[in-house]
Order: structure tokens, then sequence, then C-alpha cells
């Protein structure tokens, strides 16, 4: 993949797509273009270019980038300015570690208390993700993956785990985007997803964390291979 | 001028000077604040008067602004009508809602270091076990409380990750209030000796899943002699 140091703005998310206060928008926008890869790892974020993109002070900007720093997206140093950060590994494993931890028991809990309304949703989530793996809809079934796993979230009754569970997992969600979402992987995927959703339909708990398991470590695995084939990604 | 009740009265005047910690104004009220929220100087449901702070610090108001914004923003205080700010209530679901988060993560902790632990851990978790057992001798309540915390926390470290701990204690705030309240429990250190240890063979003999076992049975423990509280302390607890 080749990186260029200079990022062009323009592709930033305009800040009426996000609510709350002009840094919080500003944060919003930045954070996604760093997600998505628009903002690839390694690029400088320059102040004056971000004030006249947003048409807002420095403030709200220099705001912004104290809240990506602390979450390890951006780097600021006296000599280089702002930066994205580079992917780490440890960071990763990290991120996978507790992320897995807090899913697996949400699939445990859900095997337990599910609803037959929840199953409903968790059936549902699981044909819309088939039909748009049939479709080649990748960016569409990224998202269909994502709301399966919220909806098992949900399915436990409290209230916070899913953000909880998004802000432990920041690192993974970001090494994720590198993995070129081939249709190898969305096939895997639902297999993966289905032993869940089975083991769920059981009741059968220890099934359920199991196949959790197991399918968040796919991740893990291709990325330490990516470490590998691509080590240029990745700071040590 | 309204003359104040002396309950109210004392609390503030029980917090320590800011001298006692370092950083900037903000960073040395907020920390004195946290520690007395966390150790129950302040109760669950306490009042945060900004100009009562202000005065009490020796301060202007804009750093104890500043300070409770952070606590808003840990969840240890919230925005009310009147005042500035209150500590948190507890509320069992949120109670139950940490536990759960707790369980996922130590269970994750010691299903890892049941693969991973070094001698060196060992010796020093069996070091932590044996403090534990002479503090209950001595009856040292709030000795043994840091203890078993202690224990938790290496458990925690030991697995490398270097967030891990932090993000245990930031989603177990409710947890450690809570459990503040539990003390002194007559037979609970004694047991809580034989579940430690039970985590430990599990851990000591590599069994993942016999340490898993004693960790879930462990923390078990907990949501059970929460639940009382809420008839013992019902002015901690939210309304409604």
């Amino acid at each position: 993949m080749a990186m260029s140091t200079e990022f062009d703005v323009k592709k930033l998310a305009d800040l009426s797509d996000f609510e709350g206060s002009l840094a919080a928008r500003v944060y919003q926008s930045l954070k996604q273009a760093i997600l998505s890869l628009d903002a690839p790892p390694g690029v400088a974020l320059r102040k004056p270019e971000m004030c006249t993109r947003f048409e807002v002070s420095r403030s709200p900007v220099a705001e912004a980038i104290a809240r990506l720093s602390a979450e390890g997206l951006v780097e600021v140093t006296p000599q280089s300015g702002s930066r994205v950060c580079y992917l780490s590994l440890s960071d990763f494993h990290e991120a996978a570690f507790m992320r897995s931890a807090l899913e697996q028991a949400a699939a445990e809990r859900v095997a337990e208390v599910r609803s037959e309304a929840d199953l409903g949703a968790l059936a549902r989530s699981m044909h819309r993700q088939k039909l748009l793996a049939a479709d080649g809809a990748r960016e569409e079934f990224y998202l269909a993956d994502e709301a399966f796993h919220e909806l098992i979230h949900a399915a436990t009754g409290y209230a916070r785990l899913s953000a909880q569970t998004e802000i432990v997992g920041l690192h993974m969600t970001r090494a994720r985007r590198l993995l070129l979402p081939g249709q190898r992987r969305i096939e895997d995927t639902i297999t993966e997803h289905q032993a869940i959703f089975d083991a769920i339909k059981a009741q059968d708990g220890a099934a359920a964390r199991a196949a959790m398991a197991l399918h968040l470590n796919q991740v893990t695995k291709l990325i330490d291979a990516l470490s590998e084939s691509q080590p240029g990604l990745f700071k040590p | 001028m309204r003359v104040k009740p002396v309950a109210e009265l004392s609390r503030v005047d029980e917090l320590p000077d800011l001298r006692s910690s370092t950083g900037s104004l903000a960073q040395r009220i907020h920390h004195v604040l946290h520690t007395a929220i966390l150790d129950l100087t302040f109760p669950p449901g306490t009042p945060l008067r900004k100009a009562e702070l202000a005065h009490r610090f020796g301060v202007s108001r804009a750093p104890v602004t500043e300070a409770i914004a952070i606590l808003a923003a840990e969840g240890l205080v919230e925005a009310m009508p009147q005042v500035t700010a209150r500590v948190t209530p507890l509320s069992m679901a949120a109670l139950r809602e940490e536990t759960f988060l707790r369980c996922a993560i130590e269970g994750a902790v010691v299903e890892r270091l049941a693969k991973t632990r070094t001698d060196a851990q060992l010796a020093r978790l069996g070091r932590n076990l044996r403090l534990q057992e002479l503090l209950v001798e001595d009856g040292d309540t709030r000795g043994f409380f840091e203890a078993d915390e202690e224990f938790h926390t290496m458990l925690q470290e030991f697995t490398g990750l270097d967030r891990l701990s932090g993000f245990a204690a930031q989603v177990t705030l409710q947890l450690h209030r809570a459990r503040q309240l539990l003390l002194p429990e007559a037979r609970r250190p004694t047991e809580t000796i034989v579940e430690h240890g039970e985590v430990l063979e599990g851990i000591r003999r590599q069994d993942a899943p016999a340490a898993v076992k004693a960790m879930r049975f462990h923390l078990g423990q907990l949501v059970p002699r929460l639940k009382p509280l809420e008839q013992t302390y019902p002015h901690y607890f939210r309304e409604g």
C-alpha cells in the first residue's frame, strides 16, 4: 500500500455531518478520516489547513488534536507537528484482548438470557449479511457485521456495553480496516457469525463464548500475518 | 444566613490540603476530590458547591470548575440544579453492569495468565496472599481491603497489557465505592483468601478452565452481598 505523507484536507467530512461543540465535530471528522485510512499513518495534520477547511479558529482544532493524541491516533511532536500514528501491533493485541474478553462474556450471557425478540433480530441480521455477501456489497456488509455485534451487546441488557467495547477496541477497529475485505473473508465471517447465532439460539453459553473467541481470533491471525508481509504499516 | 446542619459542614473540612499532591491546580483539586469520592469521605449524593470548594482550597472557581468537569467525564459526579454537581449515586443496575465487565475482564486475565505466568509472578502473588492472611489475623480491615485490591491489580498487570488495569479501574468505580460500605464483614476476608488461593492454584497448575471457574465463583460472591445495601443505605442509591 503506497502511503503519501501529504493529506488532502478536502477529504475531511463537513462539520455539519456531526453533532456537538465545534471541537467535538472537528474531532469526529478527523477521527473518521483516520479510521477510514483517508488520513493514513504518517501523514501530517497541519492546523492552518484544517482551520481553513473547517472555517474555525485554532482552538477547536487544537482541542480535537489533543483528544486524538490521548487516544493514540495522533502523535504530536515539537519538530514535526501532528502526524497520524502508525499502527502499533502491541496496541492492537491489547485492544483485541480486551474486546474479545467483553464480547465473549456478552455472547455467553445472551445465550442464557436472550428473548424471542432478540433471536428474531439476530436471525434477520444473518439474512441481511447473506444477501449483502451474495451481492458483493462490501461496505454495507462491514456495517451489517458491526450491527450483528451491537445486537448482541444490546441483548445483554447492559446499556453501556456497546460503547465500552468500541472504546477498548479502537486499535483493533483501526487495524481491521487494513485488511482487504475479500469475498473469502466475508464468507468466513458469515460462517463464524452463524456459529455464534446457533449457540445463542440453543442457549449454549459455553459454545457461544467459544464461537465468539474463534471469530475474533481470526482478525488477530490476519493482522499478525499482515505485520509480517507489510511491516512498514506498523511501528514496533 | 442559613445554618448548615453539622453533617453537611464536616465533609469539605475533611478534605486534605492541595499541598499533598502534584500537577496543575485543577489536577490537584481533581486528585483530592477523586480520592474523597472513592473512599466515601464524599458519599454518593453529596452536593459539590463550587464556591465552598474554592474557599476551602483558597483558589478561584476556575480550577474547581475544571476539576469537576473531569469528575463528570469519569462518571463520578453529575450536574444538578441548585448546586454545581453531586457525587453520583449508586444504582444496583450500574453495580450489576460493572460486575459483568469486571468478570469478563478478570476471567480473560486469569485464562491468559494460566498460560503465560512466570515463577516470579507466582512468587509475588503468593507473598500477597500470605500478607492477606497476616492482615486478617491482625484484624486490619483497611489493610486487607488494599491487599485484596493489589492481588487483582497484579493479576491484570501480569498480562503485560499496559492499559488493562486502568480500564478495569475505570469501569468499576461504583463497585469500589459500594464495597467500602460492606466493610467490615466478619467472615468474608477468610473466604476471600480461600477463593484467591483457588485462583492462584489454577494459574500455578496452568489449568485455565480451573482458574477461570475460581475467578467467576469469587466475583460471583459480590452481587448478593451488595443487594442489601439498597435497604441499609437507601439515601446513597439513585431515586426512582
